[in-house]
């Protein structure tokens, strides 16, 4: 028996089956099927998701201590080998630790995958190939073919709004798995992790857009599978800042509408006369626009302030070394 | 210049990556998409729709080829922002020969139809400017012409001037070919129903179409006035074509141990007073048609999707790895005449004695004698 055959009998059928057989419970809906399957296959996985990813941020953890090892060590190779060696050993990291977890659920989501696109079989072809992997379970049978509409998408085209869905979705992942930036870091690690944040999530929305639309489902629901995850393990990861920024605009905004109300209840008390153009002051920004509403003229006012007080000449601070 | 060795590697990652993207999403996904088009015999010729969209017509005494034309349609553009292209069009159906005029259906949903002398030809989309599919072979009855859709409609038309005449809905997809049995046409969907309609108003026959377990593909078959269907949900019926209502079915309700243990793709085959029913687990079933028992099976040792065909009193079968075996209908002895080692999934076709096998895979027709298996000639087709 080839490696084929044996990779079908053990993996892909077993797979492609249930996968048939879960749809008769979840009212003939594939895309439902796709959705509760990835949820049961990722929870099935999640002792070895969890180790990968506390692996993960482990290394990302010792990042400062190993540049620093790099630094001092660089041209002994030997070494430098040895002195990382030591600092895995002391710090109880593996260096394969987040490598082979995710090694084993490799071939359980390549037949995942492969089974999603079986199922749905785009054409004749594909679907008389479907046999070929088929259980002789009444219910099997009694299921195909699997109804391909879920929602708006035909799961057995693409879709463009849920290409777009899963470069999102992908670059929250990617952005929470990584590290926020630690100091002493290797800056050219985390510049080249910064552009596979970008990189990836953009190729699978290309990649999406031609691929049937059931596959794009499977990835979208992984994704966000794999951000809850990450956020209960290890927080919010890369994407803090971004939250942080976000948490506040938000705030910002809703003060600001407050104001607004404010300026509008005075509308018919004052009168707001066109600004005539102004020199800019010394935060460079003109301030004619600042408009005779009372409370607003407060709150603008305030910014108006702080705007001016960052426009204030800094004290210079020269570095070490080269003033004379 | 460490700098640099990184972001070269970084680069060619990239560009690894990317060029993957490209070439699998102008590759597509699935099992790639060529038809299965069988073979008709008639009129001193052998026609058939090619895996490049063409009709082809060959010589039935040696296979050379006679004419072949490109059909108009095509599939849409698939592939990353539609860089796969458009394809040729794709044939499943079996061209239907009536008189002078050939009949055939593509994947983009028209049906043709070609005078074989002067090949001048005329044309119709089933539905309008819809993406909609023809994959059963067309039906000519009674100067009409009947066509399932994948829109789950079965379409008549005048068969001389292809004017619309009428359409009904199912519930499903249609991909069997229509059968006819006086003045009525017979058809089955993927809404796992068979419906009887008048031929010349579209109207049901019976008080209700006839309902199984599972969807049907493969084509019904008429037999001394009753309907023959073989279901994806691994039985086969037998219904009055009066009344529709089911005489018997195999295995009988509730005995599941006989049951094909694979799809019946196939259609049933009559022969010798028996009936053939070929299965994707290997074996072709023979039932008794008059009340459905098992009289035997015939273990073909590979799975069966082309219908097979009677050559004389021989019943022909290919399994689809491409062993062709002739099976004797009274003594249901087999023998295989020849290995192809061809995918075949094209229906048969026969006509004196001799048996046509389409591998679309193989881009071949092959000319086989049902008595003797020899050879007679093969064609690749271009």
């Amino acid at each position: 028996m080839d490696i084929g055959a044996i990779w079908d009998l053990i993996i892909l059928k077993p797979m492609i089956n249930s996968l048939i057989s879960l749809s008769q419970v979840l009212w003939g809906s594939f895309g439902l099927t796709i959705i509760v399957l990835t949820i049961i296959v990722r929870g099935a996985m999640y002792p070895l998701t969890l180790k990968q990813l506390r692996a993960t941020k482990a290394m990302q953890m010792l990042q400062p201590k190993l540049a620093a090892l790099q630094k001092k060590h660089g041209s002994d190779k030997q070494k430098l080998a040895q002195e990382q060696m030591q600092l895995y050993k002391e710090s109880g990291v593996s260096p394969s630790g987040c490598l082979l977890p995710m090694l084993i659920q490799m071939p359980i989501w390549i037949a995942l995958y492969q089974a999603i696109i079986r199922v749905m079989a785009v054409n004749p072809e594909s679907f008389l190939n479907l046999s070929h992997y088929l259980y002789s379970w009444p219910v099997v049978y009694e299921a195909l073919p699997l109804n391909n509409q879920f929602l708006w998408l035909n799961l057995a085209t693409p879709d463009f709004f849920l290409a777009i869905v899963v470069g999102a979705s992908m670059w929250v992942q990617q952005k929470m798995v990584q590290a926020p930036p630690v100091p002493g870091a290797d800056p050219k690690a985390q510049s080249q992790a910064q552009t596979m944040t970008v990189m990836m999530p953009l190729m699978f929305t290309f990649l999406s857009m031609s691929f049937p639309s059931g596959l794009a489902l499977y990835w979208v629901a992984s994704n966000i599978i794999s951000f809850v995850m990450q956020y209960f393990i290890s927080g919010w990861g890369g994407l803090e800042p971004l939250k942080d920024r976000l948490v506040l605009r938000i705030s910002q905004l809703l003060k600001g509408q407050g104001s607004f109300r404010d300026r509008l209840s005075l509308a018919g008390r004052t009168q707001v006369l066109p600004s005539a153009p102004q020199a800019p002051d010394e935060s460079g920004q003109a301030t004619g626009e600042i408009a005779a509403g009372e409370s607003g003229h407060e709150d603008a006012a305030g910014a108006a302030a702080a705007r001016k007080d960052k426009a204030k000449p800094r004290s210079r601070k020269g570095k070490k070394g080269k003033h004379k | 210049m460490r700098i640099k060795k990184r972001s070269l590697k970084l680069a060619a990652f990239t560009a690894l990556i990317a060029a993957g993207v490209v070439v699998t999403g102008c590759a597509g996904v699935g099992t790639a998409q060529a038809g299965w088009s069988g073979v008709t015999a008639g009129s001193g010729s052998v026609y058939l729709g090619s895996a490049g969209g063409k009709l082809v017509a060959l010589n039935v005494e040696n296979g050379f080829y006679q004419w072949q034309e490109n059909l108009e349609g095509s599939t849409a553009s698939t592939g990353l922002l539609g860089c796969a292209g458009a394809s040729p069009a794709v044939i499943y159906a079996t061209p239907v020969l009536s008189g002078d005029t050939l009949y055939v259906g593509d994947y983009s949903g028209r049906l043709y139809a070609y005078n074989i002398n002067d090949r001048q030809s005329k044309s119709v989309l089933l539905n309008g400017a819809t993406s909609k599919s023809m994959i059963g072979s067309p039906l000519v009855h009674d100067g009409t012409i009947f066509a399932g859709s994948t829109d789950g409609s079965l379409y008549a038309f005048d068969a001389a001037s292809l004017t619309f005449k009428w359409k009904h809905d199912t519930g499903g997809e249609i991909w069997a070919s229509p059968a006819a049995w006086q003045d009525s046409v017979l058809v089955a969907s993927f809404d796992r129903k068979v419906y009887s309609l008048n031929s010349q108003t579209g109207q049901p026959n019976w008080d209700a179409p006839f309902e199984c377990e599972g969807p049907i593909i493969a084509s019904p078959v008429v037999y001394d006035d009753m309907v023959i269907v073989a279901s994806l949900d691994r039985h086969v019926y037998a219904l009055d074509a009066a009344t529709g209502e089911l005489l018997w079915s195999f295995p009988a309700a509730g005995d599941d141990e006989q049951a094909p243990s694979r799809w019946l793709w196939a259609a049933p085959v009559a022969g010798s007073g028996t009936l053939f029913v070929a299965g994707m687990d290997g074996l072709i079933y023979v039932l008794n048609p008059d009340n459905g028992q098992l009289d035997g099976t015939i273990d073909l040792e590979a799975p069966v999707a082309s219908t097979p065909v009677i050559a004389g009193s021989r019943l022909i079968a290919v399994t689809d790895g491409g062993r062709v075996y002739s099976i004797d209908t009274t003594s249901y002895q087999k023998v295989e005449l020849r290995n192809l080692d061809a995918a075949v999934s094209a229906p048969l076709g026969a006509d004196n004695g001799t048996v046509y096998i389409h591998s679309v895979k193989e881009s071949a027709v092959y000319a086989v004698n049902g008595e003797t298996g020899a050879l007679l000639w093969s064609t690749t087709i271009e």
